[in-house]
């Protein structure tokens, strides 16, 4: 029995409504679906947990120019009226317009809307599932974890709501994104109206005595606006747990302490609420409880991703690891028959995806099975030029048989894999990938087999990989340069897995993960000894082998002590340093890729200096008994290492010769060394340094910077850090893992073909990339208007002039409204010249080093001076 | 993205790039002070020793030629200002260009006078020649500052970004403001000398000399000291005075800070006032020079 | 009875912030301190400003409590009454309130707002440019402008201006010195030239000279268009030749001569001269201008070398010897007689290196007349000619021409008959003197003489004798016995007298060669060796004289002799008696710091002027007798 779809506000208690769909979240997906239901007919109910629609775009700051990416995937959900016929309407533009079209939309398309309907759970209330039983996992602070069993039941579902009204439901969808919920406040009076979790408009408020909750990034962001003007005379508190701000950005943090002395805001460090009462709020500070007088409690304590409660829902994820998505059908159905998921909690980010999801999943639930994806077009543009004329189904199973890694993954997950994916055929002997060649995507051999020559002398020398297997994963995994040629022993086809694509692979696919981490230690053990050793002899080494993360700054080899292990660098970057008179004196600076701790092994004894980490790396840790074990049966090997070693001890004695006669150089050099790695020039493959005893703050570089991208600055001179005389301006280090890189919807950085990372013109301006840099080198901005001839300028003062254009300039002068993007330093790619910066600084005091040139640079001339 | 993974293959050379690290003045091993060095000691030696009848000026053989080649090296440095700011694509150094300005620049002192024949007088050829000369020095000047003053200029700064400084000294003031309120008029009339009387740069000589006797914040701070001190001397100063005093004192710390890295920038800048209108200048006179001497052959 | 109050103040993003407070008493307070009702954060504003106290009648009383007046519609006031329906405004320092009628009858309503915003609402980014010199400097590019415009009007534009329509026309007064073409010495460059003062105003084009004019030509200071004619072309000869006429300033040598003699130009030079076409003979070609006071004739000796360095390889038939330089400057060549003749007597030039004879015809020897212990001296004491005693300078007989650089021709009767004299016979008182230089006659009156004292004897007529005596104190011979009584006695006494005069020992052949014709008449039987003095020994150069009159310190005779040495010792008037060009080097070019002096060809040569343009003059030989 069928109620009819009318909008029922709030719902009376206890009586129940059924529906054919529940769709749960009003975002781009839900809305479509509901919007496709609608048109189709069938009986729905879209719940929307805030009071308006699309709450996540909603938030966007005012005015922000939403993008339509990727551009060649058609929107089949959305035609452009508003009048619902051709389901939502969506087009790149501005928030204000989007959000109207699409109310305007759903009203047309006369969706069942319910708002301020958050769902407490979902479960099924038909029969029992025999033999579905789920293992839910949950992690506590402490480590340990607890596993709770879950029967599932059929269709048809029970929603129940927090205001404890209840929905039934054939099937749901869940469109809820990955925003989650925010962590409420526990302590009694938590629920009071004016404790709230989120700052809109700072604006809003004024003459209130406020108190932010919470020492993120979040809640700092919002203490600052709410007193950034002291017109609004807000009396604002920030109440944080601890007493630093460990997890808040370090910019923020300034401009915090910056308003304390200024005045502006109290900050209650080590604090904890006890009580909220109206009007009041009492707090356990460090000296006592104290109670205030408190109008408003913004509370930004972080918020649970939503992971939690679609488990509940019966909802299994493919693993436990952060990134993991729910294990779907090709049609989008969770391991909970009759609960699909669509939209970012399915792993697609971006608008047209999600609307698209929206559309198909009804279309799926309305019993339309052989609907092609949207993506269908695309991926057969993919497979087009490959040999065997199979049909993109087919290509997907094709190679998810083939290659190994790729087994574990379902249809869907496949399909958008290939999305980040390239698969190509390569005929005999063509070269897949250059030594020294940068690139960081995973190759896998689906079709022939590929040669991988060891020796770089000697092209002859050959090691074969075999369909199925995998390559290039020293380059995801380091972030660093191939490390050998390779090229295709006949014709073969190969799937290239873009660096995203193959994070997420491994994030979702453990055991893939588990194989390509097998490979990779193998294989950098045979790096370690080059060629003249069999995999078949390193089974006991590799048997022995335990990945470890080491954080930035902590020591795997301490001097002095015993101990024989033998460490591989997997990524990040390690420093040696050694003690002389009683100071650590920087030796050297290790890159991924390279091994240490063998001297012990090889000479025996104690360390002979300290290994630590000079950012967050990932070490192989092999056991030193089964490698000397190897050492002892291939002497050779061992003349090897020696040889490996030499350069090493010989720096070491050059130091312990230096320490006396230049004991000032030795420190200026540990000194500069260290400054430096902090600065993280540690994970960095290129970097701008600024010598400032020749830097004459002419700026050319930031205008040279600017007139050579359309404009726009990539480079900051004046901000950085600064140790004699040394500075590390705001610019991009090209990190070897790319932090801008690791969530970026459109997936527009890459890194390009000379290792400087990049972002395409694919880029949504969403600043993810900027928050998450961890340098400040990524700007949002638009593209300002063209400046006048340099001519005009040079003689007639016509323009700004060379360089960025200020900001009234450019505003008086803008065209139509540009959308502001992420920028940043692109390395001046395809400039034969080389990056304008260097090139534009007339007095030498601008120079782009690699890590490895860093280290000389902080020697150079420091030296003798 | 596509295209981006394709070139990924290739292992493509990095596009040379100048990571010597090396100043302007020893810029390849102090390339251009041995060719400008080379290019005077030529210049002296012809002039020494091919013979000028009646007398060595302009108008002999080797006087043309030095004249040609002054004229051509003038036109030349005076394009360092274009190719300072023509941003193109292909490989070139600022550093090298500036470095071969300065010695190139440097050796014209032999070339031209050489060419004048020491023949000087009223006129506009002796004016192109001064002229020169001025623009040579004033370039000297440059090269004095641009290497004694940066180091300075970083220490002053000590990390801190031009808009940080004034927004250093625009909290302090929004903070007087605040304490001031409670003051009464005559006290609250000097914290108000400190915001509306105290200019941060000044006029050009403020800036090079670094003493700005009129600034409203050093008369109020003294003013409140001495108010301070008079108290002191009766019995408890004022707590409010005291926290106006404390904060005068770090605007005047900042006031300082900032004014040293203006009185630094302002050196830096100041020759390159002379240099660059002078060059101008220069330019016509060259061209009445040359223009004139052939008019009247 | 009440106030509403809206205090409005304004966000930094622009908005406005508005907060409505209601007053329910008749009396506000205003001020910046915290127990004010409206409470004005503004330091200009009194801790205790104003207050309002409200009136019956729609009337709202206002008074100054701060001691500072209030501002009411443009007057300063410390109390009024307002009437509220008319919305007074009062200002406070930055704030304004706003008067108005509230909603109730017997409320206010007062609008408080900040109508000049605080000063820290800019934002620092904008504000970063005080950091440059761009705000308290006038525009590089300005500058840049202003001097180059500056430079090129002063320096081209009006110059040019000028230049288009200027009068090129010549100064008559230079045009015709140039003309008269005399002064050849000081065009040799032996006397300064004063500077003619230039005429009229200074003109703009001045400052396109390159230097200061020779004095010759500095009557053309404010005259450009005089030499530089058109623009862009050289200087002309032409325009040279509009003053320097040829009659004045003569080639160097016959066109086609020179055309042979001088060396070709070449190299590059000479093919951009080819190029702009400069004819290598062109004036400018030596003559620099604006080079100084003495430019325009400031020749290098090398443009004389240049050719006759190797003359003679180039020009065969030349007379010249090859003058690589002063060093190599030949011996001179003195023009000196070789035959003397009254009519066309015959010069040859000898160098003196070969110790040249000269056929003078006379007879002179400088030893006797230079000694201060024979007869001749006593001779000079007795005539009280001037000299130390007896000695006679050179000066007495060798008198300097005017323009000093060569001496007065001699003559018997200035120089000789002081003490030369002729006197033979006194009659009655008066002396009878033969006279010089006609000897036919000489004969001819002493015949007479005794044919008269035969014919008809007078008394007092004495012979004299032609012994060297005081004039007057002669001997008297014959004075008895001059009673001649027959004519043949007469002729035979007439022949031996007229024979004894010019036989040796005779008054003539002190000085001259006796010809005896041997003739049958006596008369005939005598004539005279014809004598011709050189006027000019080195015709091809100047020797000026005068500026050598004092030498090495010495003055008179011994700066003579200094240089001819000869002179002193020499007893025939066929010695050639000049210094070699040895002396000369003495001091010109001369290692002798103390006496070195320059040594230029045109210190003795000429270019253009004298004979064949080499700066002499033609030989004006002295001829003696009928």
């Amino acid at each position: 029995m069928v109620k009819g779809h009318k909008v029922l506000p709030g719902g009376e208690k206890g009586v129940s409504e059924h529906f054919k769909i529940a769709i749960v979240g009003s975002g781009p997906a839900g809305l479509s679906a509901a919007a496709h239901a609608a048109k189709l007919g069938i009986p729905h109910i879209l719940l929307e947990k805030t009071g308006h629609l699309s709450d996540t775009i909603f938030k966007y700051q005012k005015g922000k120019h939403v993008m339509a990416t990727p551009s060649q995937l058609v929107l089949r959900a959305g035609g452009t009226g508003v009048d619902g016929q051709g389901g939502l309407p969506f087009e790149a533009g501005k928030r204000e317009l989007i959000l109207g079209n699409w109310d305007a939309g759903t009203a047309a398309a006369k969706v069942n809307v319910r708002l301020n309907a958050e769902i407490k759970s979902i479960s099924g209330t038909g029969t029992p599932i025999p033999g579905s039983i789920q293992k839910i996992v949950t992690r506590k602070r402490d480590g340990t974890s607890e596993t709770k069993e879950l029967q599932r039941h059929a269709a048809p579902y029970r929603l129940v709501l927090t205001d404890g009204s209840e929905i039934i439901a054939d099937a749901v969808i869940l469109a809820i994104g990955t925003q989650g919920n925010p962590n409420l406040m526990a302590c009694p009076g938590g629920n009071l109206p004016h404790v709230q979790y989120q700052l809109d408009d700072p604006a809003e408020y004024n003459d209130e005595h406020i108190f932010v909750i919470g020492g993120g990034d979040a809640g700092i962001e919002n203490a600052l606006g709410l007193a950034a003007d002291a017109a609004q005379g807000n009396v604002v508190a920030l109440v944080n747990r601890t007493a630093e701000f460990s997890t808040a950005k370090d910019a923020n943090v300034k401009a915090l302490m910056a308003a304390r002395d200024a005045g502006r805001i109290a900050i209650m460090a080590g604090t904890t609420t006890k009580s909220v009462e109206p009007g009041w709020i009492v707090m356990e500070t460090p000296d006592g409880e104290v109670r205030a007088r408190c109008d408003r409690i913004i509370a930004r304590m972080g918020s649970a991703p939503p992971r939690g409660f679609i488990e509940g829902c019966g909802v299994e994820f493919a693993s436990d690891d952060r990134l993991a998505y729910p294990k779907l059908s090709a049609v989008f159905e969770s391991t909970a028959p009759g609960i699909f998921v669509v939209g970012a909690l399915a792993g697609y980010p971006l608008i047209k995806h999600c609307m698209n999801q929206g559309h198909d999943v009804v279309e799926f639930i309305n019993g339309n099975t052989n609907l092609k994806p949207a993506d269908e077009p695309i991926l057969e543009a993919k497979f087009r030029n490959l040999p065997g004329n199979r049909s993109v189904s087919e290509w997907l199973d094709h190679l998810r048989s083939n290659v190994t890694i790729l087994e574990g993954m379902s249809a869907l997950q496949m399909r958008e894999f290939m999305l980040d994916s390239e698969a190509r055929a390569y005929r005999a002997g063509d070269v897949i990938f250059e030594r020294n060649a940068p690139g960081s995507s995973l190759f896998g051999v689906a079709e022939g087999t590929a040669l991988v020559e060891i020796d770089p002398n000697n092209p002859a020398i050959t090691v074969p990989l075999n369909q199925g297997t995998i390559f290039g994963e020293v380059g995801l995994i380091s972030g660093r340069r191939r490390g050998a040629t390779i090229r295709a022993q006949g014709d073969c086809i190969l799937v290239e897995i873009s660096r995203t694509a193959a994070l997420r692979l491994m994030a979702a696919v453990p055991s893939a993960r588990r194989e390509v981490n097998r490979i990779t230690t193998e294989r950098s053990v045979l790096q370690i000894f080059k060629s003249g050793l069999t995999v078949g002899d390193l089974a006991d080494i590799v048997a022995t082998a335990r990945v470890e993360t080491v954080p930035a700054g902590k020591a795997v080899i301490r001097e002095g002590e015993d101990g024989d292990d033998i460490f591989i660098i997997r990524s990040g970057s390690m420093v040696v340093e050694k003690q002389i008179g009683g100071k650590p004196v920087f030796l050297n600076y290790v890159p991924a890729g390279s091994y240490i701790g063998e001297m012990a092994v090889v000479d025996g004894g104690t360390r002979t200096a300290t290994v630590r980490a000079a950012v967050k790396a990932d070490v192989i840790r092999l056991g030193g008994e089964a490698f000397r074990a190897l050492l002892a049966e291939k002497p050779e090997l061992k003349a090897r290492l020696r040889a490996d070693m030499a350069t090493r001890i010989q720096m070491n004695s050059m130091i312990e010769s230096k320490k006396d006669s230049f004991r000032g150089v030795v420190e200026m050099y540990t000194g500069v060394a260290n400054f430096l790695i902090d600065n993280g020039v540690g994970e960095a493959t290129d970097v701008l340094l600024i010598d400032e005893t020749l830097c004459v703050g002419c700026d050319n570089c930031e205008k040279a910077c600017a007139d050579s991208h359309d404009g726009l600055s990539r480079l900051d001179r004046e901000a950085g850090r600064t140790y004699a005389h040394l500075h590390v301006p705001t610019s991009c280090r090209h990190c070897e893992h790319p932090h801008c890189m690791s969530d970026c919807p459109p997936n527009a950085i890459h890194r390009g073909p000379t290792g400087e990372v990049y972002i395409d013109d694919s880029c949504i301006g969403c600043g993810n990339c900027q928050r998450h840099c961890p340098y400040g080198v990524i700007r949002m901005d638009k593209v300002p208007p063209k400046k006048p001839w340099l001519i005009n300028w040079l003689l007639f003062g016509q323009g700004p002039g060379p360089g960025e254009p200020d900001k009234k300039w450019a505003y008086k002068h803008a065209k139509a409204e540009a959308p502001k993007k992420a920028i940043k330093c692109d390395m001046c790619t395809g400039q034969s010249g080389g990056p304008a910066c260097v090139r534009a600084c007339p007095t030498g005091a601008a120079i782009r080093v690699s890590p490895e040139q860093f280290l000389s640079v902080a020697l150079l001339d420091r030296g003798n001076d | 993205m596509a295209a981006g993974i394709k070139a990924a293959g290739k292992a493509i050379v990095r596009a040379p790039r100048d990571t010597a690290h090396e100043g302007f003045l020893t810029h390849k091993r102090s390339r251009w002070l041995k060719v400008s060095g080379v290019v005077s000691i030529t210049a002296l030696l012809a002039y020494a020793l091919i013979d000028q009848s009646p007398r060595a000026n302009g108008g002999t053989a080797l006087g043309y030629t030095l004249g040609t080649i002054g004229a051509l090296l003038i036109v030349w440095l005076s394009m360092i200002g274009l190719r300072k700011r023509i941003i193109t694509t292909k490989p070139y150094s600022l550093k090298a260009w500036t470095s071969a300005h300065v010695y190139l620049g440097l050796s014209l002192i032999v070339i031209a006078t050489l060419h004048t024949g020491f023949q000087l007088g009223l006129n506009v050829h002796t004016l192109a020649y001064v002229l020169m000369m001025f623009v040579i020095l004033s370039g000297l000047w440059g090269i004095i500052v641009y290497t004694r003053l940066p180091a300075q200029l970083s220490a002053n700064r000590n990390e801190a970004t031009q808009p940080q400084m004034l927004e250093a000294i625009r909290a302090l003031d929004a903070q007087l403001d605040i304490a001031a309120q409670p003051l009464d008029r005559a006290e609250s009339d000097l914290v108000r000398l400190s915001l509306e009387q105290c200019d941060i740069g000044g006029g050009l000589w403020s800036r090079l000399t670094g003493n700005y006797p009129r600034c409203g914040n050093a008369r109020a701070l003294a003013a409140v000291q001495a108010i301070i001190n008079a108290q002191m001397r009766t019995g408890r100063p004022d707590a409010r005075l005291n926290q106006i005093l404390f904060l005068l004192e770090r605007k005047e710390a900042a006031l300082a800070q900032a004014r040293r890295h203006i009185r630094m920038k302002a050196q830096l800048e100041l020759w390159l006032y002379v240099h660059v209108p002078a060059t101008f200048a220069l330019l016509a006179a060259l061209t009445a020079h040359i223009l004139s001497v052939f008019l009247y052959w | 009875m009440s106030f509403s109050i809206r205090q409005i103040a304004k966000r930094a993003d622009g908005g406005d912030i508005i907060r409505t407070r209601l007053f329910d008493a008749a009396e506000i307070t205003v001020g910046r301190g915290t127990d004010c009702d409206i409470q004005l954060a503004d330091l200009g504003v009194m801790l205790r400003h104003a207050r309002l106290s409200q009136l019956a009648g729609g009337l709202v009383a206002i008074e100054a409590t701060g001691g500072i007046p209030l501002e009411i519609g443009g007057q300063f006031v410390n109390r009024a009454e307002l009437v509220v329906t008319d919305n007074p405004q009062i200002n406070i320092a930055s704030h304004r309130l706003s008067l108005s009628a509230g909603e109730t009858a017997d409320t206010i309503a007062i609008t408080v707002e900040r109508v000049i915003p605080a000063n820290d609402a800019a934002d620092a980014s904008a504000e970063t440019g005080i950091f440059s010199l761009r705000e308290t400097m006038p525009s590089k590019r300005v500058l840049a402008w202003a001097l180059a415009g500056l430079i090129l009007i002063i320096g081209l534009a009006l110059p040019l201006w000028w230049m288009a329509d200027r009068d090129a026309s010549l100064p008559k007064a230079m045009v015709a010195e140039a003309a008269r073409g005399d002064g050849s010495a000081s065009r040799a460059g032996l006397l300064p030239v004063t500077p003619v003062a230039a005429k009229g105003a200074m003109q703009p084009d001045i400052v396109w000279s390159s230097g200061q004019l020779s004095d010759a030509h500095a009557g053309l200071a404010n005259n450009c268009g005089a030499c530089h004619q058109a623009a862009f072309v050289s200087v002309t000869d032409s325009a040279c030749v509009a003053c320097h006429k040829p009659e004045t300033t003569p080639d160097h040598a016959g066109k086609a001569r020179m055309a042979l003699g001088r060396l070709p130009a070449t190299g590059a030079i000479a093919v951009i001269h080819k190029q702009l076409n400069l004819s290598e003979t062109r004036c400018t070609g030596c003559h620099k201008e604006h080079e100084g006071p003495r430019g325009a004739l400031m020749v290098a000796q090398s443009f004389c070398t240049d050719c006759h360095a190797g003359l003679s390889s180039r020009l065969t038939d030349t007379k010249l010897a090859n003058v690589p330089d002063w060093a190599g400057h030949p011996q001179f060549k003195p023009t000196i007689v070789r035959t003397a003749l009254l009519t066309t007597p015959l010069f040859t030039r000898v160098s003196l290196a070969q110790k040249p004879q000269e056929q003078s015809g006379l007879l002179y020897p400088h030893d006797l007349h230079l000694s201060t212990s024979n007869a001749v001296a006593n001779m000079v004491k007795a005539q009280g000619l001037p000299g130390q005693d007896g000695l006679l300078p050179c000066n007495y007989c060798h008198v300097r021409d005017s323009d000093g650089v060569r001496f007065k021709p001699i003559e018997m009767e200035k120089n000789c008959a002081a003490c030369h004299d002729l006197a033979f016979a006194s009659d009655g008182g008066t002396t009878r003197t033969l006279p010089h230089g006609k000897p036919q006659q000489v004969a001819g009156i002493i015949r007479d003489f005794y044919l008269a004292q035969a014919l008809s004897p007078r008394a007092g007529v004495k012979r004299l004798a032609f012994e060297r005596r005081q004039p007057g104190q002669m001997a008297e011979l014959e004075t008895a016995d001059l009673r001649i009584t027959s004519p043949a006695e007469a002729r035979a006494r007439a022949d031996a007298a007229i024979t004894g005069i010019f036989s040796k020992g005779g008054v003539c052949a002190d000085c001259h060669a006796i010809i005896n014709t041997g003739a049958p008449d006596i008369a005939r039987r005598y004539s005279i060796m014809p004598v011709t003095l050189t006027d000019h020994y080195l015709p091809k150069g100047r020797f000026p004289h005068k500026s050598h009159e004092t030498f090495d310190t010495k003055t008179g005779d011994a700066a003579c002799i200094a240089c001819h040495t000869g002179v002193p010792k020499s007893h025939l008037a066929s010695d050639v008696l000049l210094p070699p060009v040895a002396s000369c080097r003495e001091c010109h070019e001369s290692s002798n710091v103390r006496t070195n002096v320059a040594a230029e060809c045109s210190t003795c040569h000429g270019y253009h002027y004298g004979e064949g343009g080499h700066g002499g003059d033609v030989t004006r030989p002295r001829k003696v007798g009928p």
